[in-house]
This record gives C-alpha cells, structure tokens and sequence, in this order.
C-alpha cells in the first residue's frame, strides 16, 4: 500500500520540479506535453484519494497552468518576432563580420538621450531640499556657549572637574600596588566607566598616575604616582572604552 | 492660437524636456504621472507637440508601457527621448563602445528575441564564442548587462534588459538580421551608411 502510494508522489513531485523549471529558466513551454501530462495526472487522481496526493495534484495543476500561460505569450511573442528562428539567426551570425553585425543592430536601435550633468531646475530642488532639512546641533551648541559665557558658570565646572580628579586619584592612592586598569574603571559599575575613564586620562597624562603595559598578555596595570612625573609624555596610549 | 497660448505651449514644452532628460532618477525617462503633476491633465497634448517639434533636429518621444498595466495607462507608462532616426556607423564613435562590443550586442539580441527574449547563459556565451574569445564575450555581457541591455539571473538566464525595450525595435533588427545574405552582406545597411564607414574600433 505504502509504495503505491509512494510512486504516484514521486511523479507529482517530478512532474512540479520540470515544469517549475520551465518558468525559472525560461526554457520552450513546448517542452512538456500538456496534454498527455493532463491525462496522467487524472489517471493518479482516480486511483489515489489521499490527501498527500490531491495537494501535490493541486500544486501540479497549478504549475500547468503557469506554463499554458507562458505557452500562448511564447506564441504571441514568436508571431511578432516574424516566427525567425533562433537556428537561422545562429547561421547568420556565423556567416557575418563585426561590422554588418553592428549594421543589423543600428537599423533598429535608438538610443536613449539623456543629461548626465545636473540642470538648474535639479540644483534648485536640491537648494529646496536643503532649506528643507531640520537644523542640526545649533541650539545645543548656543546653550553651552551661553551658559559658558555666564559669569562663574566655568570656574564651577573646572572646579567641579578637579575635585572629582583629586577623587579619583585619592581612590587610586588608597590602594596597595598596582591594580588592573579595568577593574579599576568599572569598579563603580558599568554605569560610571566612561566618566572614569576619561577623568583617569588627564591624571595619566599629567603624570599622577603611572601605567605599565604587558603587551604579550595586554595587561594594563595601573597606581598612583608617588610624586608626579616631570618627564615629557613620549608615548601616547589609545584604549577603546566602549559604550 | 494666440501668441499668449503659444508661449504657455513653449513653456510647457520646456518643462517637459527638462523632466524627460533630466529626471534625476537613477533611471532615465520620465513617468506620466509626473509628467501630469508638473504640467497639467493636457500632458498628453504637449507631449505630442513636443514629439513634432523634436522631429525636426532627429529625436522624438517614445512612450513605452508598464508591462503590468495596461496600454493606456499614460501615469504608469514611462516617456523617454529617443534619436528618431538610425545611426551610421561612423556615428557610434561617440558612443563610447568598441565596434566588437556592439556586435556582441547585436548578435546576442537577435538571438535572445528569437528566443522569445531569454535563452540560458552558456547557450549565449557558447554562440559568441564563435567569433570572440570567452573572456572579451564574458566582459562585454558583464558590461551590457550594466548598462541594462541584457538582464541576467542567478539560474544562468539572459534575457532581453529594459533598455534594449526601449532602444531596440524588435521586429526591425529580426528583419535586419533575415536581410542579412549568407557572406555577411547587409543591403538595406549598406544603402543607409554608405561602404567602409567607421573604423574597426570605434572607442
């Protein structure tokens, strides 16, 4: 039973890959005979009623039709192309130079003007478009300045800054020996790592801090300084923080 | 008609112009509707007299048809300028394609619509390799393709591009094709562009 049923499936299935690949690859809908595949699929249909084989005849009728439609714009399209022949038009490539080639082709062929370069009217829609777009980072921009220019507004943050380093490197004093710049930044949580790490730059770079640099394991240990650097900066270090 | 209507015509025409050839899509050409938005329900009359008016310094309107609208649908259809006339072959010097790129593409588009528009792509590469090495017909398909005269798919198929729609009067290159004698002669060519115009290679 089960392999009466398996062969009638394995030939819907066949029948639905060719005339699917009639349609992707654009091959002759002439190819397969519609009708003699019509009167198989009514010979399966009789025979099985299950439900396996009524969707896969369904799907292959389905796939016929498709190719019945390409079957009448194949014809509609061979009646217009004066029913040439593929096969004559091979013989006479064959039998032609580069040049009457290109002379077949110019008697049919116009082509396209168009403008490549840009045109007032596109400049002015352009200049539109501009006009039209929403202004970006002004306002934030004329408030810090604004604020910045208020009297005492600067001094409060350069202070407010120097306290938080003075913070930071107090932090950083109050541990023994060197400690693993990471875990030093985000010991105050993902939260802070940024701020820390941006703030622990300046004391880097004034040379409050000092920083050694495994580059075989990419270790970077960190301490305070007992006294701060006098040597010039000769080596610039990049660490990405990340979001 | 009144100096005043005709300097409305004249503006009008200009416009169209303006939008035709410079559309400023990635494609060229121009859709009704646009063309309705910017000149008014009476597109269609001045497209017309804009096709005499070209007529005259050889170029002309051609309208081509959404393929899934109907024939008379002008808001979907597209409207391009196109040269009215045939070129020479000293003429596509300036085209900027060799004189072997062409009848690369004129080989491949006869055979392609006497196809029906696509046949597979080693069917295509194997006839040109008749007259050209593979490389410089891969080359000069990979080119055209570009250029939207040939359409290729995933599945190995080539078939006829949009601008060969636009460009090619299928029916005339067949023609031309079946005029061909069988040593390479083209009459009616002849006729037209005169012995031994354009160089062998002509970029």
């Amino acid at each position: 039973m089960s392999k009466s049923i398996k062969i009638p499936r394995e030939e819907l299935l066949r029948m639905i890959s060719i005339l699917g690949e009639i349609e992707s690859r654009r091959l002759d809908p002439f190819s397969v005979d519609v009708s003699s595949l019509l009167a198989r699929l009514r010979e399966i249909i009789e025979r099985e009623r299950d439900v396996e084989t009524i969707t896969l005849d369904a799907e292959t009728l389905y796939r016929v039709s498709i190719v019945l439609g390409l079957q009448q714009r194949w014809i509609r399209e061979r009646a217009s192309s004066l029913f040439i022949d593929a096969g004559m038009i091979y013989s006479k490539i064959l039998g032609s130079d580069a040049r009457m080639l290109v002379a077949a082709l110019l008697q049919a062929w116009r082509p396209i003007i168009r403008l490549e370069q840009i045109s007032m009217d596109l400049l002015l829609r352009g200049y539109q478009h501009f006009l039209s777009r929403p202004t970006r980072g002004v306002a934030m921009a004329e408030e810090l300045k604004l604020a910045v220019e208020r009297p005492g507004v600067y001094t409060a943050i350069e202070s407010q800054i120097s306290e938080e380093l003075r913070g930071l490197l107090a932090e950083l004093a109050s541990i023994d020996g060197w400690i693993d710049y990471w875990d030093f930044v985000r010991s105050r949580g993902e939260g802070e790592k940024a701020a820390r790490a941006y703030l622990l730059s300046y004391l880097i770079s004034r040379g409050e801090v000092e920083v050694r640099i495994n580059t075989l394991s990419r270790e970077i240990k960190i301490r305070a300084a007992k006294a701060p650097s006098e040597e010039p900066r000769t080596t610039s270090l990049a660490i990405t923080v990340g979001r | 008609m009144g100096a005043e209507e005709l300097s409305k015509l004249e503006k009008k025409m200009a416009q169209a112009v303006a939008l035709i050839l410079a559309s400023g899509h990635r494609l060229p050409g121009v859709r009704g509707w646009e063309l309705r938005r910017r000149l008014g329900k009476n597109f269609p009359k001045i497209i017309n007299s804009l096709d005499s008016r070209l007529k005259q310094i050889g170029l002309r309107v051609k309208l081509v048809p959404d393929p899934d609208a109907g024939p008379d649908d002008l808001d979907r259809a597209r409207f391009y300028i196109v040269l009215s006339d045939p070129l020479t072959l000293s003429d596509i010097q300036t085209l900027g394609y060799s004189l072997d790129e062409l009848a690369i593409l004129s080989a491949t588009l006869a055979y392609l619509l006497a196809k029906n528009g696509s046949a597979s792509e080693k069917e295509v590469v194997e006839m040109l390799e008749t007259k050209y090495p593979r490389w410089r017909v891969e080359a000069a398909l990979e080119r055209l393709a570009r250029r939207g005269y040939l359409a290729r798919t995933e599945e190995g198929v080539v078939s006829v591009g949009w601008r060969t729609l636009v460009e090619v009067d299928r029916q005339e290159l067949l023609k031309a094709f079946a005029s061909l004698s069988s040593n390479g002669e083209l009459r009616q060519a002849q006729e037209k562009t005169g012995p031994e115009e354009g160089g062998e290679q002509a970029s």
